[in-house]
């Protein structure tokens, strides 16, 4: 947070206080010589990254109250501009206060036109605070400040006179419906308590009858003043300040005040200048009389501190987030390394049980794996045995039949040629294949001009061989009986000494 | 413009540490999201693994029964010799006493180079359990009087050799009556093939 600083400025100095947590203190005063200027420059320069409030305790104030139709947007801007240059048109220090709408006939808005009438007092601290590129927040006077923390010291809605003491003498300022409508500086030659108290019941009799004459306040009814002061002089001053028709006078403790607003700083006597001090640095009014040229630099100061902001917000939201991703990350070690221990002690169980196997060097499913493929292996070593036993029996059935040539294989299906190389044969389902026998026999040569008798021997040879697991194929026959094939007679074959019959058949039995 | 660029030089340090500030949330973000991802990645391995080693622990009564048998039988595989390298001076050397002791007029072989069983010895290839099974294709030629000589035959190789055997194929056919060839009394010639198969420790 930057260091506040208040500059303020009477008709001839500018006096430096320094405002931190509730305390005040006077730090240097400069003239408005070269030599000031100087220092003031030097001033500034060391503490380039504070924040200055130029506040304004002169009596060259103007301030005019009007009725306006109620107007928005840019020609109420336009509007305001022009009635601030018909009003204080040779001081760029002039703003205009909204005091509200009224409540009938056209609803017109009340406004209060205030300026610093004497532009060419502040020039100079102008000038050196905007070389020093200084950030200046704003200019304010002390009416300003009284409008901001005045309300909740007068705690009411009716018009009252606030009568304060500060470095330029004794202010006047005037409250309606806790709104500021205008604001007096009486100068003070001696500073002394019957000069004060003096002026006080004098200017509060003046103001009394100029607002009586400016209808600001109903005729016939009594204006209540307010004097903040130090409570060992209040007794003094109620001697000057007596009530009467016109005017009644109540004091209010300055020192209590102080407290109640947070000013930790002591004050002597009834001086009020660390209040305002104290009110500007932590309620600033957000009217001041600075056009923008002047705030430049506040401006941007407060881009600076917006981005700034913004930048440690998004870091603080990350880092909650990184922070509160942490916490899962840790949650999630500890959850692994429980796991991971409950599994070694599983492990250290399981290998325990292993232990009392055999020894080999074999992991379990390494093992298992072996076992499985060699049973499977174990499936595809058939015998010979199955097929000739079953051919041999039905040959004893059917002793007409002489066997020339057998041929055994295992195949992948009954079909597969025997011929095939072993890698490129069709491959069937795991542990799938087939046993296969293809026999080539002859029958009898008396049988040779008897075909049905051939066909009808082969038949029951394939029949008796036929079984619910064996397959019987007859590969060729004696002789064809398709009819998609020639048929030739035969005559009298065996008179002419044609070749005994053959035939050939294939059984396949799955493994 | 000069105004608005000279403002904008001003905040440079601002717009800086902006950005530094969010880069660096933004890394600190991105980082503990990483090693989340990583836990989360470890915790679900870690899970698995818990889970498959509790599933073998409650099956390690039964595995233990169930092993012991399998261990019996790779022990008996290992002393019958079907793992390892191959013998083949001891194949040749059974082959040769068998034709003798069996009195086989004639009996021929030979084999060719050993390789990976292929998926017509065995679906599904070599690869067993860190094995893999070898085979050496063996052709043999023999003459006998019947089909039984051939059966005995096949049947004491499979008993006698480190390797187990696997016949693919065998062709019987009857040898026509030679009048030169009096002393040969052989009536069948048969012509087989058969794979040796042995099993050979993957590295």
């Amino acid at each position: 947070m930057a260091a506040k600083r208040i500059l303020q400025a009477d008709g001839t100095n500018l006096t430096a206080h320094c405002w931190q947590g509730g305390r005040i203190r006077t730090e240097a005063e400069f003239s408005t010589e070269p030599a000031g200027i100087e220092a003031l420059a030097g001033y500034l320069k060391k503490h380039r990254s504070s924040l200055f409030y130029l506040l304004a305790d002169t009596a060259e104030e103007g301030f005019q109250l009007e009725d306006l139709p109620y107007v928005q947007g840019g020609d109420r801007n336009a509007l305001l501009k022009r009635r601030l240059g018909q009003y204080f048109y040779n001081t760029p220090l002039a703003l205009s206060v909204s005091l509200g709408r009224a409540k009938e006939g056209r609803r017109d808005e009340k406004f209060l036109f205030a300026a610093l009438t004497r532009a060419e007092v502040f020039t100079p601290w102008l000038d050196a605070l905007r070389e020093a590129e200084a950030i200046l927040a704003g200019v304010y006077s002390v009416p300003l400040v009284l409008a901001q923390c005045g309300p909740q010291l007068l705690n009411t809605d009716d018009p009252v006179l606030l009568l304060t003491l500060s470095r330029g003498g004794v202010r006047q300022t005037f409250f309606d419906k806790r709104k500021l409508h205008f604001s007096r500086l009486s100068q003070l030659a001696t500073r002394s308590i019957d000069e004060i108290g003096r002026v006080c019941a004098n200017d509060s009799a003046k103001i009394f009858q100029y607002l009586v004459a400016q209808r600001q306040l109903p005729r016939g009814s009594a204006l209540r003043t307010v004097i903040l002061a130090e409570a060992t002089q209040i007794p003094a001053l109620q001697s000057y300040c007596q009530s009467g028709q016109d005017i009644h006078f109540e004091y209010a403790d300055l020192g209590a005040e102080a407290r109640k607003l947070k000013l930790k700083d002591s004050l002597g006597d009834s001086n009020a200048d660390k209040l305002l001090f104290h009110c500007l640095a932590s309620k600033t009014p957000t009217d001041q009389f600075a056009p923008a040229t002047e705030t430049r630099f506040y401006r941007l100061w407060r881009i600076r501190s917006a981005l700034a902001s913004v930048g440690w917000l998004v870091f603080a939201a990350c880092l909650l987030f990184a922070g509160k991703t942490g916490l899962r990350v840790a949650e999630l070690r500890d959850q692994i390394e429980l796991t991971r221990l409950a599994s070694a002690e599983d492990e250290r169980r399981y290998n325990a049980i292993l232990e009392g196997l055999p020894k080999i060097n074999l992991t379990p499913d390494n093992l298992r794996a072996l076992t499985v493929r060699y049973e499977a292996l174990q499936k595809r070593i058939p015998g010979m045995e199955p097929l000739l036993v079953h051919l041999s029996q039905a040959l004893n059935e059917h002793p007409r039949i002489e066997l020339s040539r057998l041929a055994w294989r295992m195949a992948d299906s009954p079909d597969a040629a025997a011929n095939t190389a072993p890698g490129a044969r069709p491959v069937g389902a795991p542990g799938s294949g087939w046993t296969v026998v293809e026999i080539e026999a002859q029958l009898p040569l008396v049988l040779v001009s008897d075909q049905r008798a051939q066909l009808d021997l082969m038949d029951k040879f394939a029949a008796r061989l036929r079984a619910p697991q064996t397959d019987v194929r007859i590969l060729s026959r004696p002789f064809d009986i398709e009819s998609d094939k020639p048929l030739r007679s035969t005559g009298d074959a065996r008179a002419q000494g044609a070749d005994v019959p053959k035939f050939s058949l294939r059984i396949a039995r799955p493994l | 413009m000069t105004s608005k660029a000279s403002d904008l030089g001003r905040l440079k340090w601002a717009i800086g540490l902006l950005v530094i500030l969010c880069a660096s949330g933004g890394g600190a973000v991105w980082t503990t999201l990483q090693l989340q991802k990583a836990g989360e990645k470890a915790f679900k391995e870690s899970t698995a693994a818990r889970n498959d080693i509790r599933t073998k622990l409650a099956r390690a009564r039964d595995e233990q029964a169930e092993l012991r048998d399998k261990i019996g039988r790779f022990k008996t595989l290992q002393e019958r010799g079907f793992i390892g390298p191959e013998q083949r001076l001891d194949w040749v050397e059974t082959m040769a006493r068998i034709k003798v002791a069996r009195r086989i007029h004639r009996l021929e072989y030979d084999f060719a180079p050993q390789r990976p069983v292929d998926a017509s010895i065995l679906p599904g290839g070599a690869a067993a359990g860190g094995f893999d099974f070898m085979a050496s294709q063996m052709r043999l030629n023999v003459q006998m009087l019947h089909e039984g000589e051939l059966l005995g035959l096949i049947d004491e190789i499979r008993a006698s050799v480190r390797a187990l055997i696997q016949l693919r194929s065998c062709t019987l056919e009857r040898i026509p009556a030679a009048p030169n060839d009096r002393g040969n009394p052989a009536q069948l010639k048969a012509e087989c093939t058969l794979e040796w198969i042995t099993l050979r420790e993957r590295k």
